[in-house]
């Protein structure tokens, strides 16, 4: 048997003993064997298929479970609906289309052109539909995640300035005091009444707090207030409180304390007294919670 | 023909069979494709899930290759710019402590060298190369698993052992 074809079943494992012999003395035969033998070093790890099936069904029940066990998913879908109405009435009447997203609640929107836009709580966006096909623009209020695709420029106006994009994934802060965009996809162009122009590209954002202008950078790849919790760098206590009035739906009374103190931190949207300790303890301050009222004091 | 019928990927008894007979092999292949940077589990419970959702589109004879399409097609963004890199496990079939040191000290060069040409090799080369040495696959059975036809399998297995043996003939 020619040489080739004894290596040919050697390789795939079919070489009967006798035939082995005839390579014994090969070179490269034994060069083969020593590659071989070093390669069992780097065996995968061991794998238990019974026990990494039972892995995969808990996960695909948790999976399901998560998507069961959300009944605010049936109110936002209401809320939804409510707006829709809205929608309808605002439609025959004019054609700007405004929605809100109230305090303590959250809205996911598709705009004519398939572009989606999130509002946080408290937050209103407008938009003129007829207008729509030439020019894509919106007038927004307090703060929403933009998915934008492709085309003609899409516009962001609000008191505090305006943002410029092709299509791109951004966020928009609209607050008393505080205007930032953060871009994620893509690249934008913000501008500022005075008529200065700064363009961001993906993983940097701006920020207006006051007159102060400055830049900064971001790793995340989404604001993290879609994933429920609110972070802020460096911010003044105040933007802090009312945005915790908006998650929560509640009134802060901070009264006796200093309210222009810069923050650095994070706060949860899901449970109220966790997020009271994430914004007090590292300021030594003490809270109290009654219904929907929260004080602050020293 | 009206076996296949009965064997709808959608019953749980079929699923869990196409997982018992090909999971480790999928865990294997994936292994060898990404290397030490993702838990190769976590890309077989992926493919296995794309599957339950797809399991009334996909006939049970349709079903390993789709497996390990999914698999395959995997393009891991965070990682692909990453080296693969396969590691040496803590397992070392045999060790002499009887051995003279320099013979330590070659056989360490020796492998050192050997980490760094086996992840030097194209991937495709890699999966074929390990799955036939360490896994003890046949030419075949590595043939279904990739989508490709056996004599290009032959020809990634000879390649990849090829160029390992060129790194090492320099020593």
């Amino acid at each position: 048997m020619k040489k080739e074809n004894l290596f040919l079943r050697w390789l795939d494992h079919s070489l009967s003993e006798a035939d082995r012999t005839a390579l014994q003395d090969d070179e490269r035969f034994s060069a083969y064997e020593k590659i071989s033998q070093a390669a069992q070093y780097f065996r995968a790890p061991e794998f238990d298929a019974s026990s990494s099936y039972d892995r995969l069904r808990l996960k695909q029940q948790q999976q399901t479970k998560v998507k069961r066990l959300k009944p605010w998913r049936i109110a936002s879908a209401i809320a939804a609906l409510f707006v829709l109405g809205l929608l309808v009435v605002n439609l025959t009447a004019n054609n700007t289309t405004t929605l809100t997203a109230a305090n303590a609640d959250r809205l996911e929107l598709s705009l004519p052109d398939a572009s989606t836009v999130q509002l946080n709580a408290g937050t209103s966006l407008s938009y003129n539909e007829d207008k729509w096909e030439d020019s894509r623009q919106v007038d927004l209020d307090g703060e929403a995640l933009f998915t934008v695709t492709k085309g003609s420029s899409f516009e962001v106006n609000t008191d505090a300035g305006s943002v410029r994009v092709l299509g791109t994934v951004f966020n928009v802060v609209d607050r008393k005091g505080l205007f930032e965009v953060t871009c994620f996809e893509g690249r934008v162009a913000v501008s500022f009444p005075d008529n200065t122009t700064i363009e961001i590209g993906a993983g940097e954002g701006v920020r207006l707090l006051g007159t102060k202008l400055n830049r900064f950078e971001t790793a995340t790849a989404r604001p993290s207030w879609v994933n429920h919790k609110s972070i802020f760098k460096s911010t003044p206590y105040k933007i802090i409180l009312a945005e915790l009035e908006r998650q929560y739906e509640v009134s802060v009374d901070a009264s006796t304390i200093d309210k222009n103190v810069i923050f650095t931190g994070s706060f949860t949207h899901e449970d109220l007294e966790t997020a009271m300790e994430a914004v007090t303890v590292p300021l030594n301050l003490k809270f109290q919670i009654s219904g929907k009222k929260v004080t602050i004091t020293k | 023909m009206k076996k296949e019928l009965f064997e709808s990927v959608c019953e749980e008894k079929i699923y869990e069979k196409l997982y018992q007979q090909h999971a480790r092999d999928l865990h294997d292949f994936c292994y060898y494709k990404f290397g030490e940077h993702i838990n190769p589990e976590d890309k077989v419970h992926e493919a296995f899930m794309k599957l339950w959702e797809k399991c009334a589109q996909v006939p049970f004879s349709k079903a390993k290759s789709f497996l390990f399409t999914v698999v395959n097609n995997a393009a891991l963004n965070s990682i692909k710019h990453q080296k693969v890199v396969l590691k040496y496990q803590a397992h070392k079939p045999k060790h002499y402590t009887n051995e003279s040191p320099e013979f330590v000290m070659e056989e360490q060069q020796f492998m050192q060298r050997f980490e760094k040409a086996l992840n030097a090799l194209p991937e495709g080369q890699r999966i074929a190369f390990m799955l036939n040495r360490v896994e003890g696959k046949k030419h075949q059975e590595i043939a279904e698993m990739l989508g490709i036809s056996r004599k290009a399998v032959e020809k990634r297995i000879y390649t990849a052992l090829d160029k390992l043996r060129e790194e090492i003939k320099e020593l």
